[in-house]
């Protein structure tokens, strides 16, 4: 009985309507929302600010870039998914939560889920077909194996083992995030490209006579 | 028994995709290569074949709608707000029946075939791309698989290649499905996806032009529903010109195309199609003016192909000395090319075939690949869209490239008199990428 009596006190302000106003500092985030992990952002005032209200921008995609400008924004931008966010994405119902397709394309949350891991391949079906997500998941599987053989040639070559890690990168934030650019010209060619710049490294040290 | 008869004929009829049984490829070079099974989907004119589906049946698009609102809201939620769904005055809607048909055993995959039998107009614009040759849309899949590369290397690497020539073969790539949306495609984002990247800085080139710059301060406010015409847009977007008033095509006015090439400005066919500029930069600026450009542009070409002249001629001495390294001989045979068991040789310059001698070639042809499809484009793409800022990268890309592959070229001389022997066979031969590559392709 008391301990019902402690619960509906403390709730008292939520289901009564009224949402204290704030500000707030961590600990107090987390006083009401208590089952929410902030995974590896560590926090939740630097993405959801340090009042009520801030959600339905936390969902769109520029609250991530702010921090992930690099190729992971680039990639997605360039995708036909980051394209139609940036198109349409303000006349979207940003209020209502990353899911069931309820924007026309996937923002960075509703795939990458800070507060817990989402089935990425699951998401997809909101919108594309199961043949379809299969069959990109497994060419994709295949493109990276590729690029491993890349990476593995690259250190029997040996030289610099870095040489290649950028083009990679991009090649799989290329396959994550559909961009066709970072799949191939930052990618795949590119890789290419490093492959000969360490083998003709490598070919001009041998051949040379001090 | 029955439960697993049962199981194993869902794993099979779920394993019957919609590729044929035996897939070949297409093109010039088709009996070479298989197609990776993602290509019925950036092809399916070529290799969709109705697949075994578990839901059994035909419906109607009312039908349709109501399963797959839950099971893939995506698509609905898309079709609702289409112009199929609520046409215009005088218009049958389309369902998905239309497109798709009725069987769900024997569903149909959209072609470019499909969306002219009432989109006859553009549908027809497009086919008659075809004689403008490169770099038309309507070419673009016959020319990724045409492609010595595409033909050579595995293709999952290459699945990357198809998705934006997929331009040819699908029509949602600039209004995607399943809105279809025109004010989408009028829109220059509509068109980076694939126009962007180091061969074809087309969308840094035109955010950093002036027109760019003005429809990145208010664009996202003007009406996107009204046509590519005169007086409707306040500076023109990549559609205005490229593809003006509306039509399909996009190489019908290309003069210096890709940028790999040096032609001839004003040539009788290009003399035509400058004018035909000229007119359409008119609907905002003065003739005269609009002219002064394109000269502009003729004379930032004649120095870009300056210099990388200079760096072919370096690389057409070194060939003839026999002073490249690792020579055609100790590195895996240029692709698809039957003369290379009896003469392997270096391929220098668009004629020769270099677009497919960037991998497997010596770091100074890889030095001059790079110059030739880096910073010379984006030269090119700089001075075509009136950015400044990219051409002066470009020819700055350029000077440091060319003095990078002299360098190159003295140290190989250097080091063809007084080098160590040392057979580069090996290293260039082989690998775990190169070995898959050789044996598989």
């Amino acid at each position: 009985m008391r301990a019902l009596l402690l619960f509906l006190t403390l709730a008292f302000p939520v289901w009564a309507g009224e949402v204290p106003p704030g500000p707030f500092t961590e600990p107090e985030c987390l006083g009401c929302h208590e089952g929410y992990l902030a995974k590896a952002h560590g926090g939740c005032i630097g993405c959801h600010g340090d009042r009520h209200g801030q959600l339905p921008q936390v969902r769109k995609s520029q609250a991530c870039i702010a921090c992930h400008d690099g190729p992971a924004a680039r990639s997605h931008q360039t995708s036909k998914h980051g394209v139609i966010e940036t198109l349409e994405g303000r006349r979207w119902d940003w209020s209502k939560p990353l899911a069931e397709a309820n924007q026309r394309a996937p923002a960075c949350a509703y795939c990458h889920r800070p507060h817990g891991r989402a089935d990425k391949e699951a998401v997809c079906l909101d919108c594309h077909s199961p043949r379809f997500v299969a069959t990109v998941a497994e060419s994709a599987k295949r493109s990276l194996e590729i690029g491993h053989l890349k990476l593995e040639e690259g250190r029997a070559v040996g030289g610099d083992p870095a040489a290649l890690e950028k083009s990679f990168s991009a090649l799989s934030f290329g396959l994550a995030h559909h961009s066709p650019d970072f799949q191939w010209w930052y990618g795949h060619a590119a890789l290419d490209g490093d492959l000969i710049r360490l083998k003709a490294a490598v070919t001009r040290q041998r051949r040379f006579r001090p | 028994m029955s439960r697993a008869l049962i199981l194993l004929l869902l794993v099979a009829s779920s394993a019957l995709a919609g590729m044929p049984d035996d897939p070949k490829g297409v093109g010039l070079y088709g009996k070479l290569w298989k197609p990776d099974p993602i290509h019925e989907y950036w092809d399916p004119g070529a290799y969709h074949r109705p697949e075994r589906e578990r839901v059994e049946g035909t419906f109607t698009g009312a039908e349709c709608v109501d399963c797959h609102a839950g099971a893939t809201p995506g698509i609905v939620n898309d079709w609702k707000a289409s112009r199929h769904a609520t046409p215009s005055a005088g218009k049958a809607a389309v369902a998905c029946d239309g497109c798709h048909g009725t069987d769900h055993q024997a569903l149909r995959f959209p072609t470019p075939a499909d969306c002219g039998s009432c989109h006859a107009d553009q549908h027809g614009q497009m086919r008659a791309e075809r004689r403008h040759g490169f770099p038309s849309h309507a070419l673009a899949m016959e020319r990724a698989v045409d492609a010595r590369h595409f033909v050579d290397k595995p293709k999952a690497e290459v699945a990357a290649c198809l998705q934006c020539h997929s331009v040819a073969t699908k029509c949602d790539s600039c209004h995607t499905r399943h809105r279809f949306d025109a004010a989408e495609a009028r829109r220059p984002e509509a068109c980076l996806t694939c126009h962007s990247g180091p061969p074809h800085p087309d969308d840094e080139a035109f955010f950093a032009s002036a027109h760019g710059k003005r429809y990145l301060a208010d664009g996202q406010d003007w009406d996107w529903s009204k046509p590519l015409r005169k007086g409707n847009y306040p500076v023109p977007t990549c559609a205005y010109c490229h593809m003006a008033e509306g039509k399909h095509q996009v190489a019908d006015k290309a003069i210096w195309k890709f940028g790999l090439r040096e032609v001839n400005p004003l040539s009788a066919e290009n003399q035509v199609k400058r004018k035909r500029w000229v007119e359409l930069c008119a609907d905002c600026h003065d003739k005269d003016q609009s002219a002064a450009w394109l000269k502009e542009m003729d004379g930032e070409r004649k120095k870009s192909w300056a210099m990388l002249y200079r760096a072919e001629d370096i690389l057409r001495k070194l060939r003839s000395d026999d002073l490249l390294s690792p020579s055609p001989k100790d590195r895996p045979a240029y692709p698809v090319d039957w003369w290379e068991k009896h003469w392997p040789r270096a391929r220098i310059g668009a004629v020769e075939g270099q677009a497919s001698a960037f991998y497997n070639v010596s770091g100074i042809e890889r030095s001059h690949f790079e110059m030739w499809y880096f910073d010379n484009l984006r030269a090119y793409k700089g001075a075509a869209h009136g950015a400044s800022s990219l051409v002066e990268e470009g020819h700055k890309g350029m000077g440091v490239a060319l003095e990078a592959i002299a360098a190159e070229a003295a140290e190989l001389r250097r080091l063809g008199r007084e080098g160590r022997s040392f057979d580069p066979a090996p290293l260039w031969k082989h690998g775990p990428y190169t070995d898959l590559n050789r044996e598989r392709n």
